[in-house]
């Protein structure tokens, strides 16, 4: 019994195999009846022509023929699918435009929702890569000191806690030192993690310091870049702020850290303790204030309200374990995802929100490839009725119509994978941490083919529907007059999209909107300008004489290099950078500056005069105060004048009364200054920052700037320059990916929509030609042919405004709290989003009107 | 005389395997033979023939293969195989069983 079957399965396989020679075979038995057929007729009376003709007719179409001998074997349907994908490849070769158009467009869709969603994971749900159990891993939300953390590791059993600190640490082995973002962790921080080297060893749990060298973790990235990628790599020497270390094992590629941010080194904090203390002495020893970040991973079994329960038991009562107690907070331990979020919980709204947008892009390219398919279909009415009357089976052409689709998406599918990787390269530039789109994952590109096929399915489905209509029998006679489909889902397509077009514009704007007016207003000028963050007391300098003389230098240098145009000096604290800033109990930081210093900066004075070379030590002491203090001082009379108490009860005539700044870039809120001359400034500060106006037009030489200081304080290790555009970037960096990421998607919404306007009036124009000709010839001015067209197709436009100025409206509202502060109430953003949509739509929809406009009404009536 | 008969589906089959049981035959020769021997009263349409050819040699009840034809032109020759011989028995005996029954109920008035 088994044997027939094998036997069947053989000959079933041999005839697959062989079906080319077999089809052959068929077709030479066919034309081997026919003769038989013709010879029959002519033995029977009939002339050889007439015999011919009748056998001929008599056979019948010998494609459907062929197809019932083929269908006894079975293997159709693969054969099939086989064929209808060569022959789907051969259509789209001959229509290429239709396929083009189609396959950019879905491409774009899906890889917009592919890069938003890779956006989103890296964001949101992302653990430390390469950990193992990410899920056990907690973080404890207050921060210890070295000696408490040791005391803690000694009581806790649930849990075990390690510790690290982000710093900067200075390469030193070339003439160029460079900082590198690092962490200093304690010995049991790879295990804790779970994280394995990728080449040599991690940090042991009783790595002891005695060795000559101290060893040093570094990223992969670090590894590639610094170190060649080689595995000699390991034991290889580096310069630590002048002091040796050497590399005992390379993290896995990927892991950064456990904080979302780039890391390349890692160090023990017990060989470094100088450079990991953000005061420059040791903290090993001290048991003051929390300067260690703990992460731990919950002991098997246990869960994270008992290892809390736990970490308050050993707490002493005055400790933040206790307070946050009393304050019955739960949240002492969260879970390291969770914590890895929270800096970045903005940019996961705006990300959420551009997963919408990105959405919106598939739905609106849908809508398009809908359209255009359906336009398709229309004109393939007639071909498909022809193929139905010569024997093809209607379930034959539908699956032809569906393979055809297919084809299509998987080239969409592949595409899309391009667009979202491009999107990537672009993201990489705002997060540098994580693994966004570095590679394409398969999960990447099984993902991509089922949303395109996804896609593909719903926007062919209607097309497909209409060929399936198409009836054989009755071949449409013509399709001259009438015959207008203008379909109500055809219209709601455009509508549809024009509004998405809207809200996608609108949603741009807002975040364009809030970068701009984060710019201004700020009390100084923005453009050009870059500090450089000096830390003298860190390395040695102390004050007199000596330090004096090198700023002196350092100024007068810079001030000589060809793009810099000013240079001034600063304590304090600027645009997040620089010293500790001193603060009186009014809340009025107070900053000692260099003559010059708000002409450099930008600031206006509203009154009074800034400081010059004269303010000196032996001058009488003087301060400049901002409008805000010296509205709160003096609301009724200027402040020029008067006296602010100093030091030791003396009298700080006030000579001047500056705008007020504002705190940061991402607030309107501003911050109460005052300013007193640097050469009058209290013992025990130092110039922490030098501020300069380069040349916005050219790119800031940092390292040159870098250079000449260091030149005249040679004991700096690095000097960072950062021009004001860097300093603000974290604070910028959600609206401008927002900017980025709504513009790109707006406007590949906006020339969508264009096009699906454009691809449906062209076909309306098509169809009405001879309706169009009839009027013409009745009379009709050509300004009234292009008002006809134009007139229902800036209906549909504007039905698609007012539905999508409601949604862009109400998302704004409910985006406000995303936007810099009043962004949404800017008129302007809607104007110009509702502007340009029109503008694309009339452009979308002019080249057709025009085009109906020069049909000739003698050919359009003696067409057909 | 009226239309050429279609053929009941279901026993074109039988009367093929008939038909080439004493000698191999070509495509069209078993159509015209089936038309010949009912004296018009069955007409095979090749729409039928052919794919009917197909299924049995699949079933491994016919075998194919070119030959030279009377006029000395190429056709394709149908010859009965073992199994064919034994399915062809068994329509016989299932036909003759049919008509015998349907001779019995329409010869009763």
């Amino acid at each position: 019994m088994w044997f027939s079957h094998v036997r069947t399965l053989l000959r079933r396989a041999k005839r697959f195999l062989l079906q080319r020679r077999l089809d052959r075979d068929v077709r030479a038995e066919m034309e081997e009846h026919l003769r038989h057929q013709t010879d029959a007729y002519i033995a029977s009376g009939l002339s050889r022509a007439d015999a011919a003709r009748l056998a001929a007719l008599e056979i019948g179409a010998i494609d459907a023929w062929r197809e019932a001998c083929r269908d006894t074997w079975r293997v159709s349907f693969l054969q099939d699918a086989l064929r209808d994908a060569a022959m789907a490849c051969r259509v789209w070769r001959r229509e290429w435009a239709i396929a083009a158009t189609v396959v950019v467009t879905l491409a774009i869709g899906v890889g917009a929702n592919l890069a938003v969603f890779a956006l989103l994971n890296t964001l949101m749900f992302l653990p430390p890569a390469s950990a193992r159990e990410p899920d056990r891993l907690v973080s404890v939300q207050e921060p210890i000191s070295y000696r408490r953390l040791l005391e803690l590791r000694q009581h806790l059993r649930q849990l075990d806690l390690v510790a690290y600190t982000r710093v900067w640490l200075t390469l030193t082995a070339s003439d160029e030192p460079k900082s590198v973002p690092a962490e200093c962790v304690t010995p049991s921080y790879f295990r804790v993690l779970g994280v394995p080297a990728a080449l040599g060893r991690v940090f042991r749990d009783a790595e002891s310091s005695q060795d000559d060298a101290m060893g040093v973790v570094v990223s992969h990235g670090f590894w590639q870049r610094e170190l060649g990628g080689s595995p000699s790599a390991i034991g290889a020497s580096v310069s630590i702020g002048h002091v040796p270390f050497h590399v005992v094992g390379v993290a896995p590629r990927g892991f950064t850290g456990v904080e979302p941010a780039t890391t390349d080194l890692w160090v023990l904090v017990t060989d470094a303790p100088t450079q990991c203390s953000f005061t420059g002495e040791s903290l090993l020893q001290s048991s003051g204030g929390g300067w260690l970040n703990l992460v731990g991973r919950l002991a098997d079994g246990v869960t994270r309200e008992q290892a809390e329960a736990e970490l308050a038991a050993a707490a002493t009562p005055d400790e933040i374990f206790q307070r946050a107690m009393e304050r019955r907070r739960s949240d002492r331990l969260v879970s390291l995802q969770a914590s890895r979020r929270f800096g970045t919980q903005r940019d996961v709204s705006i990300a959420t929100w551009l997963f919408g947008g990105a959405i919106a892009v598939l739905l609106i390219a849908c809508a398009n490839i809908a359209g255009l398919l359906s336009i398709r279909a229309f004109d393939k009415q007639h071909e498909i009725a022809v193929r139905l009357q010569l024997g093809a089976t209607r379930r034959r052409v539908m699956s032809q119509v569906a393979v055809e689709q297919m084809v299509l998406s998987i080239a969409a599918a592949l595409a899309a994978l391009g667009v979202a990787y491009g999107l990537g390269v672009i993201l990489r530039k705002f997060f540098a941490y994580g693994e966004l789109f570095t590679r394409i994952e398969p999960a990447w590109m099984v993902s991509a083919v089922a949303i395109a096929l996804l896609s593909g399915l719903v926007a062919g489905a209607w097309p497909a529907l209409q060929v399936s209509r198409v009836n054989a029998t009755s071949l449409r006679r013509s399709r001259r007059l009438g015959g207008t489909t203008r379909s109500w889902l055809r219209s709601g397509l455009l509508v549809t999209q024009v509004a998405l077009a809207l809200s996608l514009s609108i949603g741009a704007g807002l975040f364009v909107r809030s970068v701009q007016e984060s710019r201004r207003g700020l009390g100084y000028d923005p453009d050009g300008l870059a500090v450089a963050a000096i830390d003298l007391r860190k390395f040695g300098y102390r004050d007199g004489q000596e330090t004096e003389d090198a700023l002196d230098q350092v100024a007068q240098r810079l001030a000589r290099l060809p793009d810099v145009e000013g240079v001034s000096l600063s304590t304090g604290f600027f645009l997040g950078v620089g010293g500790p800033a001193a603060v009186t109990p009014e809340r009025v930081m107070v900053s000692a500056v260099s003559p010059g210093y708000f002409r450099l900066i930008g600031t206006r004075l509203v009154s009074g005069r800034e400081f010059d070379a004269t303010d000196d030590v032996r001058a009488p002491r003087v301060a400049v105060i901002d409008s805000d203090v010296a509205k709160r001082r003096w609301p009724d009379r200027s402040a020029v004048g008067q006296c602010v108490v100093g030091a030791g009860s003396e009298c700080v005539t006030v000579v001047g009364v500056s705008e007020a700044r504002r705190t940061s870039i991402g607030t309107v809120a501003s911050q109460m200054e005052m300013f007193v001359p640097l050469s009058q400034r209290g013992a025990g500060t130092s110039p922490s920052l030098i501020l300069l106006r380069v040349n916005p037009s050219v790119s800031l030489s940092r390292a040159e700037i870098a250079r000449t200081i260091r030149e005249s304080l040679p004991r700096l290790p690095a000097v960072s320059v950062k021009s004001f555009d860097e300093l603000a970037d974290v604070q910028t960096r959600s609206w401008r990916l927002g900017r980025l990421l709504f513009g790109v998607f707006g406007l590949f919404a906006v020339v969508l929509s264009a096009i699906g306007l454009y691809a449906s009036l062209a076909f309306g124009v098509r169809q009405r030609r001879a309706e169009i000709g009839l009027r013409m010839a009745l009379g009709s001015q050509r300004w009234e042919v292009v008002g006809l067209i134009a007139r229902h197709a800036m209906r549909l436009v504007l039905a698609g405004l007012m539905v999508g100025g409601a949604m862009g409206v109400t998302g704004a509202r409910y985006m406000r709290a995303l936007l810099f502060h009043d962004s949404r109430s800017d008129v302007t953003v809607y104007v110009a989003a509702v502007a340009v949509v029109t503008v694309a739509a009339a452009a979308g929809c002019l080249v057709p009107a025009i085009r109906a406009a020069r049909i000739s009404p003698m050919a359009a009536l003696r067409e057909d | 005389v009226g239309k050429p008969t279609d053929l009941i589906q279901g026993m074109l089959d039988g009367l093929i395997l008939h038909v080439i049981a004493k000698e191999p035959m070509h495509g069209w020769g078993i159509a015209q033979r089936i038309q010949e021997r009912s004296k018009d009263a069955l007409r095979v349409g090749q729409g039928a023939l052919y794919p009917a050819l197909q299924k049995l040699e699949r079933q491994g009840l016919v075998t194919s293969s070119w030959a030279a034809s009377e006029n000395n032109r190429k056709a394709k020759y149908y010859r009965l195989t073992a199994a064919g011989r034994k399915v062809l028995e068994q329509e016989r005996r299932q036909w003759a069983r049919l008509s015998n029954g349907v001779a019995l109920v329409f010869g009763t008035p």
